[in-house]
């Protein structure tokens, strides 16, 4: 094999010439080249430029993915002008895009908790999962779902259409879900390391769960003789029930957080002792003590408690508080006391606070319960001395304010009023104006200083959390800034315990997520928002206010089920569905490009979501044109492309119609092939689609195609399809949204018996024997050979047969066979007379390879779309294309020609074609006759002149010349028959197009016959003996068992009504009238089906089956490979189709049934080695190398016959597509 | 008998040679025949359309600036009574005489024979061109040369591409040539698209069967059966010109089947552009034939392998496929004598902008900048000082006065980091902003960027806003190194010429001006007065008079003052409109 040299990075590469610089690359594994216009299945574009390398001798950069190698070339792909090129690009694309990375909620939380996502989870009724997933940034979600400052709210977009959604409480209903603290958190293995945390506060509780997580022992030490911090003694219980906090902390402990209580540093034990027994140590000591007013006397007079002290107090000992009660502040520590006071029996409490309630810090829905439970508050007053009577206050002299110029915070600055004096007459004056640190004995007796500010707090590096103390970190209220929110603090230990394992871990931290955000550039507000219908907030149920005094009662009661779907379904949902999975991105936070480089004119475009299925955000493109390009591939007339010109240009779907008014198709691999969020598939169900807990490859079973594709599960009734991921390999609409049916289907989940119109649910066991009873009671009334048994070809091999076993064994029938087989009339194996075989003679790969493809039978587009691709990308080679169909279908725009001869004449205008062909010495007579059968096939071929076949099909004599022209131009011919679309089918056509490859083989020509089938496992009913002809192996039938022995028996049997009872397994008979009157005689109809269908609801006996995600086992697709499906979700009726089937044998006491579906297959497989021999390849192929000789004899057909009618959709499925194709696209939604 | 040659190109048009035509034809119809009407296309003084030239055994007087009246007089007078009248002369030429006339220093500097038959001929006869020695050059191509010694005349003649990058023509005939293929293209650039140049228009008006002929001597040599021209259906004369010219040359047997007798059939099409820049850029241009979205492709494969649908073909710009036939006529030698070493022959120049005698000239390579501006062009309007010239459009550069002695041809032009281009010459005197031209050139190569590259979509955009902050007054001395780094890597990693030529006006002004970037950013001042935000409207104290006509001008009574005293201008206020400027009488007001 020819090869070149070349060098990248200075490394000498031997390789085959011909590859993109790219391929090289990443064959070699020599870099990390980031490409966004790339793909592997697509011709090289280069438009995005973030994959240039450097090429010795060019003045410029190439682009790695379009320049092919040369011999002797140079390349650097990671030198400084490269990253910095590539840096470059992803700023400029980046400063054109107008995006939520995530949503506002997550970012406006301190702690960053994804609010968006557990809302979503909580819409979809993942309640776990969304707790769960609050875990993952803040393990306290029961206590602030009760008493956090809700930041996420203020910044929520809904705000802009009315309110915020009611986040907080959401995340309450979440905790308040049975079973929410159940279990235990999943830890990563041990990594022997201890951490000492000073403090069971929020940040200390924090860190210790996540350390514990990562595989720590976290021990936490805590002074007060209960965990909890401010918690339990700064927030009321009326607020925070203790037993909820005890639930929560309890949870934490379970991921390995030991808390050591009544232990106070300094008394106890000493910093030093900590950091010589712990690996690390964090200090999370909190801020107990309360800020003193600055004024005389207020440490030593009788009545003046501070705030935080007379909570802490008032936690332990509800001592009733007697006269008034003056509390002076505005925060929420300020209502805490003052409604505790009043709970606890306080004649009158007030409020003293020096602004107005406006500018007051404590949270609204506080001050508005306060003021709802009696309290005053007095505004526009401060303090300024003590009034006392013998060492105890009388009152509180106190001055009045006026506001006056707004102070850095942005608020008035208040101002004393001279001569505003008055006294304010009190028993307990409590000043609750913020909260210091305590942390003289955590400090003493130890050699270890950490420096302090002059606050009292610890210093550290906000980012690592350090002290300037080797192994010493700190973290909360007793740190940095001092005093804030319990949220704040739960950041701390979500950030210290990160670093505490890098620190201990050696590794660096985590780089900062990039994330890019519509505010930067504008904040959406009304104009984007403007088509939200409004939607007013639900309120928390809360007790009366009668109820709540003299109590703790907590006040607030809670969410019910209805509120909060009411406030899931007002989530705007802004982040992006693809940020976890987003190049643009992964490659920004790579190469740390700075948004504000070029931040400039930005194109704001409306969303649109008014295709059923696809969402496109247009601001989120950036215009690789990866959609465009592989909808070219899929489609004849692409339905997307690019409209106007500069940084205007955008691409649109084609003439900037509505998506859903194109020819698209709705396949979706646009969406799978977008490199950022702009094509987005919707949600099939309320929530989002992003949040799939696993991913697991499956097949598609939609077709017979058996594309591999990936189930993303949210849980058994919430999943969405994405492609499999491999290049080159595509899903079709069914395969994709198709799956949206077996979510929404009204489903059979129980065994149900019908007595009239009753239904009752019943138990499989009972279902089953009432089967065998009344069936045996049937058989003895009217003999065997009036029972019968009916498969759908979409089923495994492994059902298929079990279904025959119980006919063969169970009943004691032959009548076993699918009516949808029997409805396209023709008979078993209807090739094995001319080929030996009733298969493809080839995979599809001979489509590829074809320099002419015809089509008979075909409707590719709508009824195997992902066999088109290979066709069109054929035809864009070079192949030519000829279609014949009576239907018109789209691919007849891009044929060179197209028949189309009267329905069920295709067979007879084949023949037209062949005379002409033999007419013309193509195919020598001579030659011919001495074919076996060529005798008899020339005597047939006497009148089919060009003439004669235009008056029996209705196509003109040029057209039947064109199309033997084609062939007899052509070198590798594949024919392309779908044997189970019955619109075209014609009396004896695959005969003829099997005796076409016949006589092309013979003439040297290469010829290929392949037939797709509609259903899944058409190929697989032979094989597993749901033929009335063949046993399993296509063993041919010979044994006396009564019953039918063709399929034309079996049919008379249905027409002349004979039949008494029958299981119907996934075919929907009674739909149709025509099929349904095969079943007028019958007295025991059992039936089988994944969603509830009429033959269901009528059957005596209904048994839930389960669809081709649900089920393990195999089928046959239509180039005879073995498909494995794995079961990627449970049934809803939790038991798969195989093992439905195998009960009901096992009461028809069949022997040796098999433990597991891969037993079944495995018993199948030994009859099908045995008995199929040299074709075995061709229809059970696991891998083997096949090809078939082209030997064969010419058979006459019959082609004059009736065609048989058109078939009735007899599976769900089957029906589910077929309304698509009549209804368009438009959503199909099941009652 | 007089022949008159009325101009009836779109620069002879849009003068109002229509009615100076109209009126010549009613005149005409009323008296006895002394005269035949003829059209012709532009003969490159299109500042003196609309021109009628008058012939009479040999000798010929161009008139200028005919309107209908001077049309009118000039029949009386000249037509029918001989009298030439000297003030509407703007060039005479006796038989084999010397040329007077106004405009002699016009027209002597030039060699021409691009626009060898332009404003000679009519452009819509093929007897015409035939006359003019028409097709001869056909002739010796196809019956006495084989294909490979018309290449190699090509090669020797030293033609380079007129389309700006000036590669060898025999060359890339010789890669054509070289690939087998079922079928092969011709085609024919006429998508130009520069700001300020209409060379490949005037010739398509005013000669359109050289441009045929050439595709034809190029078709026999590269054994191409079929040509596009691709016209911009901006120029709707020179699509019917064209058409025109196809039809008579297929009813004259140089197009269709069996040409001149031979075994060579060869045919053309137009293909109408919907004038979209980038689609001079021959890969998109090719995508642009094929009804794809004009957009460019990734090369290699290079045209002359897999071009128009994947075919070997040959694309060159109108400019150069009618220097063929001269060639094929007169030989390569002849050609090579004129031009310097490396870039042989003529080239057209349009010459636009701050300069007197704005048209068309077509020169020999290696003419000096500042000959084609004082010589040809008459100097700059109004005295002003020369200040730059922007050679090559938006894909060029600005060359500063003190280059002006640049010999203009494929060697020394680049080396200034402009480019020869299609041949487009703004020139610019002291009162042009240099950042501004910079703004303008940006702002149509951003607009016309097919939008598939980052670099050229996005990168533009940036630079643009980055100039439009700079003329607002409010840049940061960032924005150079911004703006130069942002144009080398646009140059570097864009897919076609559109991107990696854009920033060049902008990298030879930060190279030649950049004191004029500083001022913006640094003085907030525009050095030229010309950036509206940078510049204050101030009335002289010494010069005013009172006269109050400015201040009744001033749409937004920013001047006050009494009559007779002095006004003054409130900066404030004003939006610098510039009303008071141009109703002051006394030159009072000025900027600052």
């Amino acid at each position: 094999m020819e090869t070149i040299t070349i060098e990248i990075n200075g490394k000498t590469i031997t390789t085959e010439p011909g590859q993109t610089i790219l391929e090289v690359v990443r064959r070699h594994d020599l870099d990390h080249i980031p490409t966004l216009c790339h793909s592997e299945e697509l011709e090289p574009y280069g438009s995005c430029f973030v994959c240039v390398v450097e090429v010795e001798g060019r003045a410029n950069l190439v682009p790695s993915c379009a320049t092919r190698i040369a011999p002797g070339m140079k390349i650097q792909t990671r030198s400084e002008r490269v990253v910095t090129a590539r840096k470059t690009a992803l700023e400029l694309l980046v400063s054109n895009h107008y995006a939520d990375c995530v949503s506002p909620c997550l970012l406006g939380c301190p702690a960053n908790v994804d609010a968006q996502g557990y809302i979503a989870l909580a819409a979809m009724g993942q309640y776990r999962q969304a707790i769960d997933l609050i875990r993952e940034t803040n393990p306290l979600p029961a206590v602030c779902g009760r008493v956090c400052v809700r930041r996420c709210e203020d910044v929520c977009r809904r705000l802009d259409v009315d309110s915020s959604v009611a986040i907080n409480w959401i995340k309450r209903y979440l905790s308040d879900v049975p079973g929410a603290y159940e279990g235990a958190p999943e830890r990563e293995p041990s990594r022997g390391k201890t951490v000492g945390i000073v403090g069971a506060g929020p940040s200390g509780l924090t860190a210790a769960w996540f350390l514990g997580r990562k595989g720590y022992d976290p021990i936490i030490y805590e002074a007060m003789k209960h965990p909890g911090g401010m918690l339990r003694y700064g927030i009321p219980e009326y607020r925070l029930p203790k037993d909820m906090l005890d639930k929560e902390i309890a949870y934490i402990c379970k991921a390995g957080a030991k808390i050591e209580t009544d232990v106070r540093i300094g008394r106890d034990t000493t910093l030093d002792e900590l950091l010589k027994k712990h690996d690390a140590v964090f200090i999370a000591a909190g801020a107990m003590g309360s800020s003193p007013m600055r004024i005389e006397g207020e440490f030593e007079t009788d009545g003046v408690v501070p705030g935080a002290e007379f909570l802490i107090e008032k936690a332990e000992d509800q001592s009733p508080v007697e006269g008034t009660v003056v509390v002076v502040g505005g925060g929420n520590t300020a209502m805490d006391v003052a409604r505790t006071s009043w709970r606890l029996g306080a004649d009158k409490v007030i409020i003293l606070y020096r602004r107005t309630k406006a500018e007051m810090p404590a949270d609204q829905m506080e001050i508005e319960d306060a003021l709802r439970e009696g309290i005053e508050i007095m505004e526009l007053a401060a303090p300024i001395a003590i009034v006392k009577e013998e060492n105890r206050i009388k009152a509180l002299r106190c001055i009045r304010m006026k506001l006056g110029e707004p102070d850095k915070s942005g608020r008035r600055r208040p101002v004393p009023q001279e001569g505003s004096e008055f006294e304010l007459p009190c028993d307990i004056a409590i000043p609750a104006i913020g909260q210091k640190t305590v942390i003289e004995d955590l400090m003493a007796s130890t050699e270890t200083k950490p420096e302090m500010t002059r606050w009292d707090t610890v210093v550290i590096n906000t980012r690592t959390m350090r002290t300037n103390v080797e192994g010493l970190f700190a973290g909360g209220d007793v740190a940095d800034d001092g005093p804030t929110v319990a949220i704040d603090a739960i950041r701390d230990g979500q950030r210290a315990a990160r670093a505490i394992h890098a620190y201990l871990a050696g590794e660096e931290l985590p780089r900062e997520k990039f994330i890019v955000r519509k505010d930067f550039w504008a904040k959406p507000g009304k104009t984007e928002l403007g088509e939200v219908p409004e939607s007013p907030r639900h309120h928390l149920q809360e007790l009366e206010i009668e109820e709540r005094a003299g109590n703790f009662r907590e006040v607030a009661t809670g969410f019910e089920h209805e509120d909060m779907v009411h406030e899931a379904e007002r989530c705007l949902s802004c982040g992006c569905v693809k940020f976890s999975d987003c190049r643009l991105q992964e490659y920004s936070e790579e190469y740390g490009i700075d948004v504000e480089r070029f931040k400039g004119y930005i194109r704001k475009h409306k969303v649109d979501e008014r295709h059923p299925y696809i969402v496109y955000d247009p601001n989120k493109c950036i215009l690789c044109a990866k959609c465009i390009r592989t909808c070219a591939r899929i489609l004849p007339i692409a339905a997307l492309g690019l409209m106007n010109r500069g940084f205007s240009t955008e691409m649109r779907p084609a003439m900037n119609d509505p998506l859903v008014q194109t020819n698209c198709i709705s396949c979706g691999n646009c969406v799978d092939s977008c490199p950022t969020g702009a094509l987005t598939i919707k949600s099939p169900f309320p929530g989002r689609s992003d949040l799939h807990a696993e991913t697991a490859a499956d097949h598609c079973g939609m077709c017979s195609l058996g594309c591999a594709l990936t189930v993303r599960r949210i849980s058994d009734d919430r999943y969405t399809i994405a492609g499999s991921g491999v290049p080159g390999e595509y899903l079709c609409h069914y395969g994709r949204f198709g799956t949206e049916l077996f979510i929404q289907s009204r489903r059979l989940t129980v065994p149900m018996e019908r007595d009239k119109n009753q239904w009752k649910d019943v138990s499989l066991t009972y279902a089953s024997k009432q089967i065998v009873k009344r069936l045996r009671e049937t058989i003895d009334r009217h003999g065997p050979e009036s029972v019968a048994v009916f498969v759908s070809p979409e089923l495994t091999n492994e059902e298929m047969f079990l279904a025959q076993r119980i006919a063969r064994e169970g009943l004691g029938t032959n009548n076993i066979g699918s009516l949808t087989v029997l409805g396209t009339g023709t008979e078993s194996g209807p090739l094995d007379e001319s080929l030996g075989f009733t298969q493809s003679t080839a995979d599809r790969s001979a489509i590829g390879q074809a320099d002419l493809i015809v089509c008979n039978n075909m409707d590719m587009e709508n009824e195997v779309p992902v066999l088109s691709v290979d066709v069109l990308q054929a035809i864009r080679r070079g192949a030519r294309l000829m279609v014949c169909n009576s239907t018109a279908t789209p691919h007849e725009k891009i044929a060179s020609v197209s028949l189309d001869p009267m329905r069920g004449r295709a067979a007879l205008l084949w023949n037209g074609v062949l005379q002409v062909l033999l007419d013309t010495g193509y195919f020598s007579r001579d030659e011919v006759k001495k074919l076996d059968g060529g005798e008899e096939f020339l005597a047939d071929m006497f009148d089919y002149s060009p003439e004669a076949t235009m008056n029996w099909t209705g196509v003109e004599e040029a057209k039947v010349r064109a199309a033997a022209d084609e062939i007899r131009n052509a070198r590798r011919v594949v024919f392309l028959h779908c044997p189970d679309r019955t619109q075209d089918l014609a009396p004896g056509d695959l005969r003829v197009l099997a005796n076409f490859i016949i006589l092309l083989r013979a003439r040297g020509i290469d010829a290929q016959l392949i037939l797709p089938s509609i259903a899944a496992n058409r190929a697989g009913l032979e094989l597993a003996g749901v033929d009335p002809a063949f046993g399993p192996g296509r063993v041919p039938v010979t044994d006396g068992l009564p019953g039918a022995r063709s399929h034309a028996e079996l049919r008379t049997l249905l027409r002349e009504g004979r039949l008494r009872g029958a299981i119907l397994i996934g075919e929907d008979a009674i739909r149709d009238d025509r099929t349904a009157s095969y079943f007028r005689n019958v007295e025991f109809l059992a039936a089988m089906d994944w969603a509830q269908t009429e033959t269901t609801m009528l059957a005596d006996i209904a048994l839930p089956g389960s669809t081709y995600l649900e089920t393990a086992g195999t089928r046959c697709n239509f180039e005879g490979r073995l498909i494995r499906f794995s079961q990627a979700v449970q049934p809803p009726a939790g038991i798969p189709g195989w093992q439905v089937l195998k009960q009901l044998a096992g009461f028809f006491t069949i022997p040796g049934l098999g433990e597991t579906a891969d037993a079944i297959t495995r018993q199948l497989e030994v009859q099908v080695r045995r008995q199929l021999d040299g074709w075995r390849p061709f229809y059970w192929n696991t891998g083997e190398e096949r090809s078939w000789d082209g030997r064969g004899t010419l058979r006459v057909a019959d082609v004059k016959t009736k065609p048989v009618p058109v078939q009735p959709a007899l599976t769900p499925t089957d029906h589910y597509k077929r309304e698509i194709l009549e209804v368009g696209i438009e959503r199909f939604r099941v009652r | 008998m007089s022949k008159i040659y009325v101009g009836m190109g779109t620069c002879g048009l849009s003068a109002g040679a229509r009615d100076t035509y109209d009126t010549l034809k009613k005149l005409m119809g009323e008296t006895p025949a002394t005269a035949e009407l003829h059209i012709t296309g532009c003969i490159g003084m299109c500042y003196r359309e609309p021109l009628v030239e008058i012939r009479d055994n040999g000798s010929r007087v161009i008139y200028g600036e005919v309107t209908p009246e001077r049309a009118e007089e000039i029949y009386q007078r000249h037509v029918q009574n001989r009298e030439i009248i000297d003030e509407y002369v703007v060039l005479r030429e006796e038989t084999a005489g010397e040329k007077t006339g106004s405009e002699t220093e016009f027209i002597t500097p030039q060699e021409r024979i691009v626009l060898r038959n332009c404003g000679t001929i009519d452009p819509e006869s093929i007897a015409d061109y035939e006359a003019a020695g028409g097709y001869q050059g056909l002739r010796r191509a196809l019956l006495e040369m084989k294909p490979a010694e018309i290449i190699t005349e090509v090669k020797e003649s030293g033609l380079r591409g007129r389309g700006g990058a000036g590669f060898p023509t025999g060359l890339k005939w010789s890669f054509a040539a070289g690939n087998q293929s079922d079928r092969k293209f011709v085609v024919c650039n006429a998508d130009e698209g520069d700001p300020g140049a209409f060379m490949d228009r005037s010739v398509l008006e005013g000669d359109p069967h050289a441009v045929l002929e050439g595709m034809i001597i190029c078709g026999r040599a590269i054994g191409a059966d079929f040509g596009y021209i691709y016209c911009r259906a901006e120029y709707p004369l020179a699509i019917k010109r064209l058409n025109i010219a196809i039809a008579s040359a297929r009813e004259k047997g140089y197009l269709g089947k069996k040409i001149l007798g031979t075994d060579f059939s060869f045919d053309v099409k137009i293909k109408q552009g919907a004038g979209a820049f980038v689609c001079g850029e021959e890969t998109a241009l090719f995508a642009s034939i094929e009804g794809e979205r004009g957009m460019p492709r990734i090369r290699p494969p290079f045209p002359a392998e897999k071009g128009l649908w994947q075919k070997p073909t040959n694309n060159n710009n109108v400019e150069t496929y009618a220097n063929i036939p001269w060639i094929m006529t007169h030989g390569a030698k002849a050609y090579a004598a004129f031009g310097t070493e490396k870039s042989r022959g003529t080239k057209v120049f349009a010459l636009a902008g701050k300069v007197n005698h704005g048209g068309l000239a077509e020169v020999p390579m290696g003419m000096s900048i500042r000959d084609l501006v004082f010589k040809v062009g008459g100097g700059i309007k109004n005295n002003k000082r020369f200040k730059a010239v922007q050679m090559g459009g938006p894909s060029g550069g600005c060359i500063p006065e003190h280059l002006a002695d640049t010999p203009v041809d494929f060697e020394n032009i680049p080396q200034t980091g402009a480019i020869m281009g299609s041949g487009g010459m703004v020139v610019m005197d002291e009162t042009t902003c240099m950042v501004d031209i910079a703004r303008f050139f940006l702002d149509f190569t951003q607009a016309e960027s097919c939008g598939k590259c980052t670099f050229c979509r996005v990168g533009t955009l940036r630079m643009l806003e980055i100039l439009e902050r700079i003329t607002r007054g409010e840049g940061v001395p960032e924005d150079i190194e911004t703006l130069r780094q942002l144009s080398v890597q646009i140059k570097e990693s864009s897919l076609c010429g559109l991107g990696q030529t854009a920033p060049n006006p902008v990298l030879t002004t930060l190279k030649y001006f950049l004191d004029e970037y500083r001022a913006h950013i640094e003085d907030k001042k525009c050095p030229a007065k010309s950036c509206g935000a940078l510049v204050d409207y101030v009335i002289d104290p010494e010069k005013c008079v009172g006269c109050t006509l400015c201040a009744k001008n001033c749409p937004v009574d920013a001047i006050s003052g009494q009559p007779k005293q002095l006004h003054v201008i409130d900066q404030g206020k004003c939006v610098k409109c510039g009303k008071c400027i141009s109703s002051c009488n006394f030159d009072a007001v000025y900027k600052d």
